[in-house]
């Protein structure tokens, strides 16, 4: 029961900063001196007590049970019933893979870059980072249920009997959903200096797109509209103003950025800052809408193949048994794959070429490298006496794309 | 009542368990029986010092063996001249407080009417 305890304040130590750590361990250390068992439990109850008030305390043991109920989620959808056959082994891999390689990347990027932006939107955009991958796990580990028995890809056989086509295929599966990890990760950095303002328009553009995205495709992607709100034309401006958010959206969300970026005075000349801003904000965005439509479609899919009350929403008055097998049909076709891969893939590479070009066009000139304007007009407040040009020269559309790179950590930062 | 030197009846005690021996380090839990304290209120005071100046602490050269090291702490050169003002206030402080004279108010017999 020491050792027990020991342990247990130990553990607890660790919650705290590192200032009051060492405090908490000599209230830990201290009760073994107690004779008295009933004393020593009213040291341990004054100890948990003094824990529990520190400021940060609270945070960071509910940042503990959201990530032990999300493990607990994708662990229940993943072994809390029968999968369809000894080789569908996928099912339980999958969740597995994913929490490793979220912990690593966790990991590297607290090391790269230091722990999390101290803003509330840079937490939030982490939490619903977390959420969104185990919700994605539960959904494809569904539709993996669903219909691995007549899926080729998704029934893998036993580990010795792998084929190279499906290695590679799944291996692409969880490196895309490292890529949105480490973005997010990276963005929402002390260390990326991605500004709390850049963060907010990123998120609230993204998630008008996903919302738009969702309401016209909630169950898959095709060529018409799979909403039951959306039939025949009336789904048409809605599919338009999609294209045009997806098009224009990073586009201004860069703009508007960078507008609203005013740099601190020891850091990046005006129009280098500027460009960082809005290529992070068109990032952002498409990342986030790529998750919203990504997420919520595949679980829509999945759960209405279960639920009586989503199966007669989205499908109409169809049984169960008919919503399964339609979407049984859709998840083996090739549209499916095509589809969802083509949202994953492009969406960023779009938010982040769309949101380059504008914040080149905007603050790419040596004018604007000068003074931090473009043709959006003044950003910041900024006086005093104008400041030297920048050593390097004027940026180029190579530098766009190096602050690119840099974001989603492929170049050191400061290149 | 709160002294005027600012601590706490509670802080006060514990400074005075450490005056009482400045040059040695003591125990948290000899602190705690000393003071009649429990460790929820003994160490956020022993944190509060600390971070002020008035109280160092170390961690045990050599504990007993299969146990863990324990913390220690005693005054620094600050806190000691504190804890002797302070205590030496509080001191003061209670010789001189003494209660009000009480108030004896004239009873008013029910059958008397104030003229209007």
């Amino acid at each position: 029961m020491g050792r027990l305890s020991r342990a247990a304040g130990w553990g607890a130590a660790r919650l705290l900063p590192a200032e009051r750590r060492e405090w908490a361990k000599a209230i830990w250390a201290e009760a073994d001196e107690i004779p008295s068992a009933l004393e020593r439990l009213r040291w341990y109850v004054g100890g948990t007590w003094l824990l529990a008030k520190e400021p940060l305390m609270g945070r960071r043991v509910g940042r503990c049970l959201m990530f032990a109920a999300l493990i607990a989620a994708m662990a229940s959808s993943a072994w809390g019933s029968a999968t369809a056959g000894a080789d569908m082994w996928v099912v339980r891999a999958l969740p597995i893979a994913t929490v490793a390689v979220t912990i690593l990347l966790a990991l590297v990027a607290r090391s790269r870059l230091g722990a999390v932006a101290d803003s509330l939107i840079a937490r939030t955009l982490r939490i619903s980072m977390y959420l969104a991958m185990a919700l994605l796990i539960v959904a494809v580990t569904g539709l993996v249920r669903l219909t691995g028995a007549e899926s080729a890809l998704l029934r893998l056989g036993p580990p010795s009997q792998l084929s190279a086509g499906k290695v590679v295929a799944w291996s692409l599966v969880e490196l895309l959903l490292a890529a949105y990890i480490a973005a997010v990760l990276a963005i929402t950095a002390q260390r990326s200096r991605v500004a709390p303002t850049t963060l907010v328009i990123g998120t609230a553009v993204g998630i008008v797109l996903g919302a738009t995205m969702y309401a016209i495709m909630p169950l898959g992607v095709w060529e018409f509209s799979t909403a039951p709100w959306l039939r025949g034309t009336a789904g048409d401006p809605v599919v338009v103003l999609a294209w045009v958010l997806l098009l224009i959206g990073p586009f201004v969300a860069g703009l508007a950025a960078g507008r609203c970026y005013s740099r601190p005075a020891s850091h990046l000349a005006g129009g280098s800052g500027k460009i960082r801003q809005g290529i992070a904000a068109g990032a952002l965005m498409t990342i986030v809408a790529s998750l919203i439509v990504c997420v919520l479609g595949l679980l829509t899919l999945a759960e209405s193949a279960h639920i009586a009350w989503l199966a007669q929403l989205m499908l109409g008055g169809h049984h169960l048994s008919a919503a399964a097998d339609a979407h049984r049909a859709y998840v083996l076709s090739k549209s499916f794959a095509i589809g969802y891969a083509l949202i994953w893939l492009f969406f960023p590479l779009i938010g982040l070429g769309m949101s380059a070009l504008a914040a080149n066009i905007a603050w790419g000139s040596p004018t604007s490298e000068q003074h931090g304007n473009g043709p959006g007009g003044g950003g910041g407040n900024e006086e005093g006496p104008e400041p030297p040009p920048s050593p390097v020269g004027e940026p180029e559309a190579g530098e766009a794309i190096g602050v690119a790179l840099e974001l989603v950590g492929a170049l050191p930062s400061g290149t | 009542m709160t002294p005027r030197s600012g601590f706490s009846r509670q802080t006060l005690s514990v400074l005075a368990a450490l005056s009482a021996r400045p040059s040695d380090w003591q125990h948290g839990y000899a602190l705690a029986k000393q003071t009649g304290l429990k460790s929820g209120t003994l160490y956020p005071i022993l944190i509060r010092l600390a971070d002020r100046g008035l109280v160092e602490a170390c961690w045990q050269d050599e504990p007993q063996p299969g146990k863990p090291r324990r913390h220690l702490y005693r005054l620094t050169a600050n806190g000691a001249a504190a804890a002797a003002a302070a205590l030496a206030d509080a001191e003061a402080t209670a010789a001189t407080a003494s209660p009000p004279p009480a108030r004896v108010r004239p009873r008013v017999p029910r059958s008397v009417t104030w003229a209007g």
